[in-house]
């Protein structure tokens, strides 16, 4: 909405032509991101490597590569670890959810998502330190390790 | 002094428990067989207090110290046996206690100094109480064992023991009698015992059954709300996300953009409405329940209809080839002419069902063809039937899980772990809505991704219409040696009347009245309640109703009485002309009936020539010219297409009194 965002780019993975579409429309119109666009996990992953983004927004059940994949892919990777990365999904079930953060992104959104929630979550992950991530991630790690020692 | 109380209480009552809550987490076959055990270590310990009183009793009424002593030791034994039902050995504690006994029984007579006496006939009458436990605790068979045991057991007791003078009868020993009755006697405790074996053992199997099946549906049913949860999340991202777009967008919003969001918003709510009337009719939970309301439907454009609904961008529309989104090719190839007798409701489900599937699981951009065409199914006596079958180049199906894949939430391992979004119910619907409309529905798939699958599924055609001939446009059949039967009149000896009708014997019937040059054709009982009065006067005089369902013509006749006489089901005098009777033999009459026809209608053939005229073979009261064989339509399963009652009587009270 501001004018600093206007160079930030956004990559949008989701395999929903209609979700696609919106998601795009409201990151571009409302957010003034410059989104790009793919429509599996393995497509997502070229683009990443073609121009790395600003910020990922990925779904979870998509063919080829899914969501979950995907991130571990890209933290697992030095050069792309410190992406900001948001899943927005429909698999609502505790243990999915857990999955989703686990597997390293900043937020879960579950579909439907408001538009709101999204481009607040965008923004969050993006002001958030590569430190202060793998922070987050160490503690989440620990408590799913006491959690499942419990 | 409580806890003892409730424990007693326990031991009395766990055989017998029916609530859950007692068997807590334990499976079925589990919890019977320790209610078995449980009920072991009550029977046996009540026989054991027993034993103990009756050495009490022994000991207090003088009785013979070898027998007191015999009877301390039956005491002993027991307790060991009882014991054992407390650890670990519960079966080998049973089937020592069961079977010990014989032992003693077999020996009862040398113990008593009195030798076979009354007292030990009683004693040795209790065997069939075993037999009865055996079958109680142990395995059924093992009630043959206990029985062969018991009689064996009298009879070495017999053999090998001197007899109480007092039970002598007269001069003679009686000894055969004595071990005949008792063989006779257990042999009907053994199958007294293997009846309540059996039939306790039939209730606690159903019981598992039904118990299995219901948690097997209720798994499913869990299933089944997950997936839906799942499935309807993201078109209402789509219809809800649009709308709040543009309201947030407001002004800055030009025409264009907004119709564009708000037609999105529109797609994703009929996607969601698609997957209301594919998946979460209320029908998948009630099969039995479907209503069909079948009617002649053009398929064409019914299929045509249900394409337009389809997202454009997937089906190919020119134009819209948006962000990665190939288009596809949909061909359709369905005769203009081809009609159903289904319920397009129905229909249009099942369409929609399979297209969409076939969206889904083939990749963009890849053709998808639905084609209809006229279909006999292997068996000669089925209704003609039309299949319309929906093909992609997609994953194709493993033949291996092709038959599981009808039923009920049932997804391929593939497809659960996959992408796709599915419910697994959309196919079981296709299935019960397929066979309730009478047809049948199946995948052809060589399971190779690229090679694709086909889904068919099978309707039954409109029969043509039926067009009565007067007989005065019937020609009289003359047939040369080897000429196959004449059609008379293209409408009245449609080759289709014969295979409407399912039934043998009415088939060959119809066969041998065409080679006959019979006039004949099918209509259906209501056509005739409604044609009656016209072809009255076109010259009909009789009517004979080959039809099993007497009660239908009986109604017929009671309520209209119709201007001509009806002949009731004549081919049961036929049956009988041929010697047949018996309807025990249903397939050895067919083929009786049908040796005694061909062979009277070739030996007529080859005389040269076939009137109704000289038609010695069948009732002369059948033959009234001109006949008229009335035939019921036969549409797959009976859809009730009888004229409803009504309206017979709304059409009695316009012309019943002509």
């Amino acid at each position: 909405m501001t004018a600093e965002h206007t160079s930030l780019r956004v990559l949008l993975i989701d395999d929903d032509p209609i979700v696609i579409r919106l998601v795009s429309d409201a990151l571009t119109l409302l957010g003034n991101y410059a989104v790009t666009l793919a429509t599996d996990g393995a497509a997502g992953l070229e683009r990443l490597m073609e121009d790395p983004p600003d910020c990922i927004v990925v779904d979870i059940r998509m063919p080829h590569l899914n969501g979950l994949q995907f991130v571990r892919a890209l933290r697992g990777d030095p050069a792309t670890m410190d992406i900001p990365v948001v899943i927005i999904s429909a698999l609502v079930q505790d243990r999915e959810v857990l999955a989703g953060m686990l597997s390293g992104a900043d937020a879960y959104l579950l579909k439907p998502v408001k538009i709101d929630d999204l481009l607040h979550a965008i923004e969050q992950s993006l002001a958030l330190s590569a430190e202060q991530r793998r922070q987050r991630m160490e503690f989440l790690a620990q408590q799913n390790d006491d959690a499942e020692k419990r | 002094m409580r806890a003892w109380w409730r424990a007693i209480r326990r031991f009395y009552t766990t055989p017998f428990a029916t609530e859950l809550s007692v068997w807590q987490g334990v499976a079925l076959p589990e919890i019977e067989s320790r209610r078995q055990e449980a009920l072991a270590r009550l029977i046996i310990s009540q026989l054991v207090a027993i034993q103990v009183v009756g050495v009490v009793l022994a000991a207090l009424s003088h009785s013979p110290p070898a027998i007191v002593i015999a009877q301390i030791a039956s005491v002993v034994f027991a307790a060991v046996c009882l014991f054992l039902l407390f650890t670990r050995f519960v079966k080998f504690g049973i089937a020592l206690y069961v079977y010990g006994i014989f032992v003693l029984i077999a020996l009862i007579g040398r113990i008593d100094p009195a030798g076979i006496s009354l007292r030990t006939m009683l004693v040795n009458i209790l065997l069939a109480l075993f037999i009865l436990l055996s079958g109680l605790l142990l395995p059924r068979w093992s009630i043959w064992l206990a029985t062969g045991l018991s009689i064996a057991a009298t009879l070495i007791n017999l053999a090998i023991s001197p007899l109480d003078p007092a039970l002598r009868l007269g001069s003679e020993d009686p000894k055969m009698l004595i071990g005949t009755f008792m063989a006779v006697f257990f042999f009907c405790i053994a199958l007294l015992g293997l009846l309540l074996a059996n039939s306790a053992a039939a209730g606690a199997r159903s019981i598992l059954r039904a118990y299995e099946q219901e948690r097997a549906l209720a798994d499913l049913k869990d299933q089944f709300i997950i997936y839906i949860n799942h499935e309807l999340r993201t078109p209402l991202m789509g219809l809800y996300g649009n709308v709040e777009l543009v309201r947030k967008l407001g002004d800055r919003l030009n025409a264009q953009g907004r119709n564009e969001m708000l037609e999105r918003a529109l797609q994703a709510g009929n996607a969601i409405l698609t997957m209301l009337s594919t998946t979460l009719d209320s029908d998948i939970l009630k099969p039995e329940a479907v209503q069909i309301r079948p009617e002649s439907l053009a398929l064409a454009p019914l299929v045509r209809g249900i394409i337009e609904r389809f997202d454009p961008r997937e089906i190919g529309e020119p134009g819209l080839e948006g962000i990665a989104f190939a288009t596809r090719d949909i061909t359709l190839s369905i005769p203009d002419d081809l009609t159903v007798y289904a319920d397009p409701l129905r229909v249009q489900q099942i369409v929609i069902n399979l297209v969409s599937n076939a969206l889904k699981y083939s990749p963009s951009g890849s053709p998808i063809s639905i084609r209809a065409e006229r279909w006999h199914e292997e068996s000669a006596a089925a209704t003609p039937m039309v299949r319309i079958s929906v093909q992609d180049a997609g994953l194709g199906v493993p033949p291996s899980e092709a038959p599981k894949l009808f039923q009920r939430f049932v997804r391929l391992e593939r497809d659960i772990a996959g992408s796709v979004r599915g419910t697994g119910v959309g196919l079981y619907l296709c299935r019960t809505l397929v066979e309730a409309m009478g047809g049948r529905i199946w995948v052809q798939s060589t399971g190779k991704p690229g090679e694709g699958s086909t889904f068919s599924f099978t309707l039954p055609q409109t029969p043509p219409a039926i067009v009565i001939a007067p007989a005065t446009e019937v020609a009289t059949g003359t047939l040369a040696a080897g000429e196959p039967a004449r059609r008379f009149t293209a409408a009245t000896l449609d080759g289709q009347t014969l295979s409407l009708e399912d039934y043998a014997g009415k088939r060959v019937l119809l066969t041998f009245l065409r080679a006959a040059s019979c006039p004949l054709c099918g209509v259906q009982v209501w056509q005739l309640v409604q044609n009656a009065p016209r072809w009255r006067q076109q010259g009909l005089e009789t009517v004979a109703v080959i039809e099993s369902d007497r009660a239908e013509t009986q109604r017929y006749v009671e309520r209209l009485q119709p201007p001509f006489p009806i002949i009731p089901d004549p081919q049961k005098r036929i049956f009988r002309q041929y010697g047949v009777t018996s309807s025990l033999f249903g397939m050895a009459r067919g083929l009786l009936l049908r040796l005694g026809i061909y062979y009277q209608a070739w030996r007529k053939r080859v005389g040269g020539r076939i009137s109704s005229g000289d038609l010695g073979l069948l009732p002369a009261d059948f033959l009234i010219s001109p006949d008229l064989v009335v035939q019921r339509a036969y549409y797959g399963k009976d859809t009730g297409d009888h004229l409803p009652l009504r309206e017979i009587d709304a059409f009695a009270e316009e012309h019943g009194g002509e």
